[in-house]
């Protein structure tokens, strides 16, 4: 209900921070840069063609000013910049011949490496690994000052970085594949329990027995495996069995469920419900589960709908 | 009564069913000056599928990262142009790498060309001057001297010049904004170029003189941003509204209303003392609220109060 008075005072609170959409007047500033763009480089060496571009571009520039609506300020906008664009080709082939090499500017590649390296330190935080950031915050600095004097050195030095930044991307790399392992047979027994679920209900949700060997075989050999290579394989086996069938229903539910688990275990985390809570809600959780094994769709919706609004007004009342 | 329940759960929720089918939340590209992209995208993933493919931009890429609301990183596997994740009960995907054939350079004509599937933001370089697009964009600003455009799906091609004369600020904006063409930087150019160019600069800025003078009254959506005085939100008027808001939630929006209405999530972190997680938690959390909206800039979350009444949940 509160909704609206705050759709209100926000609407009317910062509208200064919104960003400009593109009105006939924003078509027409990107049209008049490339305008003068054009009359800034356009040269007697030049065909006449480009002159004749231009006087063109510039009449469909001021076409948009004068647009009555925005279809047709777009349509002048559009076509004032297809003129602007042909007239530039022009201008470049003309130059073509003259145009010289230019030194390679490194500027950018320091840019990148750096926001990679900033990525790649913020990771390794998260993984606890000790990172000697000396070598390669001097190997930055260094780098800096020689793009910076436009030293042809700095390429070297670059490619220094980033053969380091390549090994250190490799520790996080496997420090995360461990932590894969663990995640993958959380995941296995997650998706065991809905495997389980799904044979038991198999009559009622109209699964023929070819299926529910297929899916049963598959969930046997899921509670077996450790390798997160073969759990994703098997996983992907069953839900390529599960797409002939018509359980959209059946896995809309069995993610709500888990999401509602993922909300209960959250809760009790930041303490926001006590143990008496988090057992009732639990329970509930698995009279959701049993539902849902005997196909009771319907059933399951309403008791997942009913704990979650009681989770809601619990978080709005306490968090 | 559940109907209600399942509304509820729509809004609040992280994951919605609704968004497992894979289409981003977010997209946005920067430009370097060297004709380089930096990608970032944002992912709602399908809890009941443990891995998740994406088309890439590219199919030359770089430091690519992928990691998920708890900061995990998640293991690539890359096929042509595809990348697959393992993401298993991951939510929420935070994808950015640098992408080398997104740009093409013929002549001093840089051609930026991409069919995207979503909506996205294009951070343009700086000094880059648009000379042709064949698609309108949504959205049009300036953001620290450099066009940032909102772009739809579908085909976009949009050619540009590396010029340092660009006009920093839309032409609307006439001398009010500091929005003048630098018309000291043309004639240092000039003499290095054509022959002609000093004349025609010449010629320009009389032009333009004259243009400001009569168009001073027109007012651009730009140049009506930049004359605005930006009234920071007031904190306390959001408490009230939003009675039973978290203390560390109003701490998060105080500090973002007296930073005039946006900071980035990571200056929030540094502000505050909070862990990622943690802060990632509470930018959701007041997010499904309708408090704050969450936008890229240059790769990194901003939070905002949000701004867009017709958006708010």
């Amino acid at each position: 209900m509160r909704t609206i008075p705050l759709l209100a005072f926000l609407g009317m609170a910062v509208i200064p921070l919104a960003g400009a959409e593109t009105d006939t007047s924003a078509l027409y500033d990107i049209a008049k840069q490339a305008q003068i763009q054009v009359e800034i480089q356009i040269s007697p060496s030049h065909p006449s063609e480009v002159r004749d571009l231009l006087d063109q571009g510039t009449a469909s520039v001021n076409a948009i000013n004068n647009s009555t609506d925005h279809d047709e300020a777009a349509a002048h906008f559009l076509a004032a910049m297809q003129v602007f664009e042909k007239a530039f080709r022009l201008m470049g082939e003309a130059e073509a011949s003259s145009i010289e090499d230019v030194t390679p500017d490194h500027s950018e590649d320091l840019a990148r490496m750096e926001r990679y390296y900033d990525q790649l330190n913020y990771l390794a935080s998260v993984y606890d690994l000790d990172v000697d950031n000396a070598g390669l915050d001097s190997l930055f600095e260094q780098a800096r000052t020689q793009v910076g004097n436009g030293e042809s050195e700095a390429a070297q030095t670059l490619e220094s970085i980033k053969e380091m930044l390549a090994v250190l991307r490799e520790r996080i790399g496997v420090a995360a594949a461990e932590e894969d392992r663990t995640r993958a047979l959380e995941y296995a027994v997650r998706y065991t329990g809905k495997l389980d679920r799904l044979v038991a209900g198999a009559d009622t949700l109209g699964i023929p027995q070819e299926a529910v060997a297929d899916l049963q075989r598959i969930r046997d050999q899921l509670a077996a495996a450790t390798d997160p290579s073969t759990i994703i394989s098997l996983i992907e086996e069953a839900i390529s069995i599960k797409q002939d069938l018509d359980l959209a229903e059946s896995d809309r539910l069995e993610v709500w469920m888990w999401q509602m688990e993922d909300t209960i275990e959250r809760l009790s985390d930041d303490d926001i419900i006590d143990n008496l809570e988090y057992n009732a809600a639990t329970i509930s959780l698995d009279r959701c589960k049993e539902m849902l094994t005997d196909g009771d769709l319907d059933k399951a919706e309403v008791r997942l709908g009913q704990i979650n609004d009681w989770l809601f007004d619990l978080e709005q009342s306490r968090g | 009564m559940f109907r209600l329940g399942i509304a509820l759960v729509a809004l609040l929720t992280v994951c919605v069913v609704a968004d497992s089918e894979g289409s981003p939340q977010s997209l946005s590209v920067l430009v370097y000056q060297d004709g380089l992209a930096h990608v970032s995208a944002q992912f709602d993933a399908d809890p009941l599928n443990p891995v998740y493919e994406l088309d890439l931009l590219g199919l030359a890429v770089d430091n690519f990262v992928a990691t998920d609301e708890d900061d995990t990183l998640l293991s690539a596997e890359f096929r042509e142009g595809k990348v697959a994740l393992d993401i298993f009960d991951s939510r929420t995907i935070l994808v950015e790498y640098d992408v080398h054939d997104l740009i093409s350079k013929a002549g001093r004509i840089w051609t930026f060309a991409l069919n995207s599937t979503q909506d996205y933001t294009l951070l343009m370089p700086k000094d880059a001057v648009i000379v042709g697009i064949d698609t309108i964009p949504k959205t049009f600003e300036v953001v620290d001297e450099r066009t940032r455009l909102g772009l739809g799906a579908g085909p976009v091609e949009i050619n540009y010049i590396m010029s340092p004369t660009r006009t920093v600020a839309p032409v609307g904006e006439g001398d009010e904004a500091g929005g003048q063409v630098d018309l000291e930087e043309e004639g240092g150019i000039a003499p290095a170029a054509l022959i002609g160019i000093p004349i025609a600069a010449g010629l320009v800025g009389v032009f333009l003189a004259i243009r400001i003078r009569t168009k001073r009254s027109r007012a651009s959506p730009q140049a009506a941003m930049a004359r605005a005085v930006a009234k920071p939100p007031e904190p306390e008027a959001i408490f009230s509204l939003v009675p039973d808001m978290r203390e560390e939630d109003r701490e998060i929006i105080r500090y973002i209303c007296e930073s005039g209405g946006e900071m980035l999530e990571s200056h929030l972190r540094k502000k505050l003392l909070q862990p990622r997680t943690t802060m990632w938690r509470a930018v959701k959390r007041l997010e499904r609220m309708g408090v704050v909206e969450v936008a890229k800039r240059d790769a990194q979350n901003l939070v905002r109060i949000r701004n867009n009444p017709g958006e708010m949940q």
